[in-house]
Formats: C-alpha cells, structure tokens, sequence
C-alpha cells in the first residue's frame, strides 16, 4: 500500500516535472516535438532530404552526362549501367538524378510563385473587403472553376513549352486555394483584439498586414503549400509525359516516364519506367505526409 | 490651467452609429441596426465616466468610436476641444492623438498577438512613435513593467505563457507605453477570475492617480464600475437613461432601469435575500427596430401610456439631490430646478455652463413618469 503510495507520489513529480519542461520551452521546440510524433511524417522527412540532396548533388554523384550517349541502346541494368540505359544509349540513373533536380525545381518554384500571388490577393480581399474583396473573389472563383490541365495545356501550347514556362502556368493556375485559405484567415485575425489594438495603437498598414496578420497565417499557408508542391510536381510529371511540359533532351520525371507510351516499353523494359515512376510516388507521398504532421504540429489548439 | 479644470477632455456630441443590416434578392440596405442613438456626454480631465448597461446596448460601440476603431454615423467626438472626424484629414496630426487615445480590451487572450514575444509587443509602436529610442526602449519598458505590477522577467516570454491576469496587466501595459491622456476600459475585468478582477480594477485607480489619466469605463457589472468611476451614464437599447455621480447614481437610483441593474446584483446577506426582488423579465429589445416611445416600456414595471408614445429626454433633477424620500430640502432642490427651466434661455446657458464642473454633476434620468411623478410630489 505504502509502497504503492509512493510510486503515485513520484509519478505526479514526474508529470509536474514534464510540464515545466514544456513550459519552458520555445515555440518551434514544441512544434518539433509535436512533429516527431508523426513517425511517418519523420521518416518521409528523411527520404525528402535524401531525394534532395541526391538532387543537389546530381553534378557531383551522376556516373554519366545525362544528354550523352553512353553505352548501347536501352540495355537492361548492369553493374556498369545501374538503372541501364535508354533507347538511345543515354545513362538512366544519371538521368533519373538530373529529372528529380528539374522536377523538384519546377515544383518548388511554382509553389512559391503561387503562394505568394494567393497571400497578396488573400490579404487584400481579407483585409480591405467591399469591392475589392468582391472582384478578386469572383476573379479567384474563375480561374478556379477552369478545367486545370486544359488551361494548362492550352497555355503551353500558345507559349513555347520550356522550363520557365511551365514554373510560370503552374504557378498562375495553383494559387486560387491559398488565396482562399488566407482572405479566410485574415477575415478572423482583423477582428481580433490584438490587431484591433495596434490599430489604436495607430500603427501603419504596412506594419498591420506583414507584422501582425500575415505571421499568424504563416502555418496554414505552409500546411496548404505542401499540398500544392506535391501537386505541382504531379501537374509537371503529367504535362511532361504528354509532351507539352518540360522538352527533351532535358530531362524530367514527367518525360522519362514519357518513353513508357510505347508497348515495348512498357512490357520488356520496365528499368525504363519504373525509377521515375516509383520517385514521382514517393516524392509525393512523403511531401503530403509532412503536410499531415505540419498541421498537427502547427496547431496552436493541438495540446502538447 | 484653469482650462485644463473646466474645459472637458473628452466630449461627446449625439454621437449615432447606425449599423446597415443588408438583406434581400439584390443586396441592399433594408434598416439599420441602431447600436448608438443620439448619446451625449462629457469627461473631465483625471475623472473616469463609467458606461453601464446590459449587452447589446451599445457600450462598447461608444468606447469603440471614442478611440477611432469606428467613426460614428453623426454627431462629433471633441478630444481637448479638437474635433476627432476634421482631425482625419491631417495624418500626422492624427497619429499623434490617436497615441493620446488607448485602449484596453475586454478578452486578455485576444489582445496580445500569439507570435510575439512581450518586448516586441511593448516595444513596436513605442519605437514608431518616436516615443522611446532604440537604446532607451528597454529601460522604458521596464518602467512600465514595473508599474503593471509584471516581473522583469516578462520581456522576453510569450503571451501564452501568462495568466488571464497578468496579460490583462501587459495590456494595460501596452496601452500606457504610448503616454496616453485617456483610456477606454473596455469591460476590463469581465474575463477574469473574480479573485483577480479587484487587482486590476485596484491598479487602474492606482495608474490613473499617478498619471493623472482619464478612463471611460465600459462594464456590465455596477460594482465594479462604481468601485473605478466619478460619473455613471447608464445606457439601455443605444441610449443613455441616467446619468450622474457614481455615489448618487449607485445610492439612489431614479430611473427603472437603473433599479432594476441595481436589484439584480447578488447580495451575500440572507436576510436580504427573503426581500422581494424586482428582477426584469424578457430580453433586451431590438435595436433595429427599437420600441417607440420609451424604449424601457416593454419591460417597465411602471409603464403607463404615454410611455408609448412620449421619447424621454434627459432632465436634470438636482445635482447630488435625493428627493425620493420626499424631504424638504429636496423638494426645494426640484422646485429650483423648476425655477430654473421657465427661466429665460440665456440665463440658463450660463448656470449649465457653470455646473459642468467635477464637483456639481447633475443627475439626469430620461423618464417621463418618475419626472411627472416628481412634479406631483412637489404641487400635491
């Protein structure tokens, strides 16, 4: 009895213990011990930073030149040819290495350049309301509306199809979302005390959107930009294989899985096809599952 | 100097604010929502006005306009004689009254933004301002820490990591870094742990002798506004109905309204309690389409007729005068009074500008029945 008294007494010092831990850390400690939680989100985190780096490094770790023709036509993979080679005699895995480079880059880029188009609407429509808030709304609505990869690939076949014109079209067309998402938040925090106050405060415009509202939409606006990056890598990897993405000899995921259109392919050399493909899965899965932890760890009602 | 004591530091002029209610197939204005009608009312220098009345019946909106988050559908707002709305037009100007005119909020949890820590909080608008240099900011703030009552240790945590009472503190705290003239209480202590309302209401008396600050003080609650205030505007459905010194107004209540808010406070006496309590039945009228006449009649226990019909203006009836139990200097009090209202214009002009100073408020009650019923006291 006693003992078991005891045991209740030391367990209570712990908890209190473990709660002024918790009260004394910062808040990006909480928000990494919250993440840690998620033992697939950690794990995907790995895998990102490996695919990443393996990316970055592609100049460095690439066995061949990745528009060179190296070996013979599309020989199965051998120790000198890990992935083998393609149709016309080109490295896969050099390929593989220099497509997630370009993939990635699209990805990223068009995530950034439609996040920030979506927060610069968002805040005006959230914060000014009235008619300016009607007219982009309704704009947002439109291109919202649009069947997407139509719009795409219409838009890619009145530009020339090119690298920067893909980053651009998918960067125009994503942001409706996020434009969405953060006129929603800012319609809340403009009516929260502490804008209110610094409004009294007789603080500037400028130091009220940037330095009050947007830093309190940051976490939704991240949770929300790695839904689109996963997107915006699939919207590449789909244009590429259609031919109206990312144009070879550059390589892209997209455009390697292109080669797979053929029966050949798609039967007798599946070391042609199966790397980009499996990347594309994994790159997207991995992104979306950060996403999921991002949320959970970013949500200030979340607990501990 | 002698301005500074007989010139009011904030005065309010039929202040309205009416709120558009949109509706219909093609949006369009179909009424207004009056939270605000036609309020008057005046503040002198180091004095606190108390603004009472249930919710929803436009105090805060008062406060709200006085400090410049909303700009009242007419009427004017004077700060130190100057007129708030032609202020509008010279920004600079503006900003620099606007740092005269703070406020502390209801919801301690709301007012302080999550993501910054104390110092930036505190430190921002002062630096903007120019009101504290970047190497004196610190000591300033310390200052301020100091006179809230919060550690030193405060600068550098986060709005999260304190109580309902301590951030109450840091808001007060951030309203007083601008050097403020006058603050708008707005139900400051309504969120709070009762334990902790007394601290902070004891505080804001203590600030506002040491400052020489002037409060409008925004509360449900009697108690607490008497306990802060030298005057008391009590407010039903957008209107003030009595308005007077807190003493007068608390110990002998006129209008039954004000009766009514003062029977339905709690009392801790059991001997007390076996009285009969008039408490008031239903809710708060409509304010978008509010009760002709008087707007109390719905829920009145006096109402008569003519209620229905007749809007009540306020009426003086005499400064620190109780005449409800019927005594004779009281009723000579009204009889002056009477006196006073068959005067000619001018005459009167110069005695009400005479009373408007903090000693000799009048008590004024917007209500035709108690005022008749007066009259009758004194002829019959």
């Amino acid at each position: 009895m006693k003992l078991k008294m005891m045991d209740r007494q030391s367990h209570a010092q712990r908890q209190t213990a473990v709660q002024q831990d918790i009260g004394s850390e910062n808040y990006y400690q909480t928000i990494i011990r919250r993440f840690k939680r998620h033992h697939l989100a950690t794990v995907s985190l790995a895998v990102i930073a490996v695919i990443v780096g393996a990316a970055l490094l592609a100049p460095v770790i690439a066995p061949y030149e990745p528009n060179e023709i190296v070996g013979p036509f599309a020989e199965a993979p051998s120790r000198e040819f890990w992935l083998g080679t393609d149709q016309v005699g080109r490295d896969v895995l050099s390929r593989l290495l220099y497509a997630t480079r370009i993939s990635l880059l699209v990805g990223v880029m068009a995530t950034v350049i439609s996040t920030v188009i979506g927060v610069v609407l968002g805040l005006v429509a959230g914060y000014f309301g009235g008619v300016a808030d009607m007219v982009i709304m309704r704009f947002t609505d439109m291109v919202m509306s649009f069947p997407y990869i139509l719009l795409v690939l219409v838009a890619a076949a009145i530009f020339k199809p090119g690298l920067w014109n893909i980053i651009l079209i998918l960067g125009f067309v994503d942001w409706p979302g996020i434009a969405r998402l953060v006129r929603g938040n800012v319609l809340n925090l403009r009516e929260t005390n502490f804008v209110k106050g610094n409004i009294v405060a007789g603080m500037p415009l400028k130091h009220i959107l940037f330095s009050e509202i947007l830093p309190n939409t940051v976490a939704p606006i991240l949770i929300y930009g790695t839904s689109v990056l996963a997107l915006s890598i699939l919207d590449e990897a789909a244009l590429s294989f259609l031919g109206q993405g990312v144009h070879p000899p550059t390589a892209s995921l997209g455009n390697m899985l292109n080669g797979a259109q053929s029966l050949t392919v798609l039967t007798t050399q599946p070391w042609l096809w199966i790397p980009p493909g499996l990347l594309i899965v994994v790159v997207v899965m991995a992104i979306n599952f950060i996403g999921d932890a991002l949320r959970d760890a970013l949500d200030p009602n979340g607990g501990r | 100097m002698l301005d500074e004591n007989t010139i009011p530091l904030i005065q309010v002029e039929n202040m309205k604010k009416y709120y558009p209610v949109k509706g219909g197939i093609i949006t369009h204005t179909t009424g207004y929502v009056k939270a605000v009608d036609d309020v008057s009312f005046s503040v002198m220098r180091g004095q606190t006005l108390g603004l009472v009345g249930e919710s929803g019946c436009g105090k805060s909106t008062v406060g709200r306009q006085l400090v410049g988050l909303e700009a009242p559908t007419e009427g004017r707002i004077y700060y130190n004689r100057c007129d708030l709305a032609a202020l509008q037009k010279n920004r600079k100007e503006m900003q620099r009254v606007r740092t005269k005119l703070q406020m502390v909020f209801q919801d301690p949890y709301s007012s302080l933004n999550p993501r910054k820590h104390i110092y930036e909080i505190l430190a921002q608008p002062m630096l903007y301002h120019g009101i504290s240099g970047k190497d004196t900011v610190e000591k300033d703030i310390l200052k301020i820490l100091d006179m809230v009552g919060l550690p030193r240790t405060a600068l550098g945590r986060y709005p999260h990591e304190f109580s309902g009472g301590q951030r109450q503190r840091i808001g007060i705290a951030k309203a007083l870094s601008l050097n403020p003239e006058f603050i708008v209480c707005d139900e400051p202590v309504s969120a709070l742990d009762v334990s902790i309302q007394a601290q902070i209401l004891n505080l804001l008396k203590e600030l506002q002798r040491e400052l020489g600050l002037t409060l409008l003080f925004v509360g449900h609650g009697l108690g607490a506004v008497n306990y802060v205030s030298d005057q008391i505007a009590v407010m039903y459905l957008g209107k003030i109905v009595e308005y007077g010194r807190a003493k007068e107004i608390f110990n002998n209540p006129v209008h039954p309204y004000t009766k009514a808010l003062l029977e339905a406070v709690p009392i801790p006496d059991t001997q007390e309690k076996k009285k009969q309590r008039r408490l008031l039945q239903g809710e708060i009228g409509s304010s978008t389409n509010p009760p002709a006449g008087c707007r109390f009649h719905t829920r009145c226990p006096y109402a008569q007729e003519k209620c229905k019909r007749e809007v009540p203006v306020l009426e003086d009836i005499g400064c620190g005068q109780s005449w409800m139990q019927g005594q004779e200097p009281k009723l000579q009090k009204v009889q002056e009074i009477e006196a006073q209202e068959r005067a000619p214009q001018s005459e009167r002009g110069e005695k009400g500008s005479r009373v408007d100073t903090g000693r000799g408020v009048k008590h004024m009650v917007a209500c035709p029945v108690v005022l008749s019923g007066m009259r009758e006291a004194i002829h019959g």
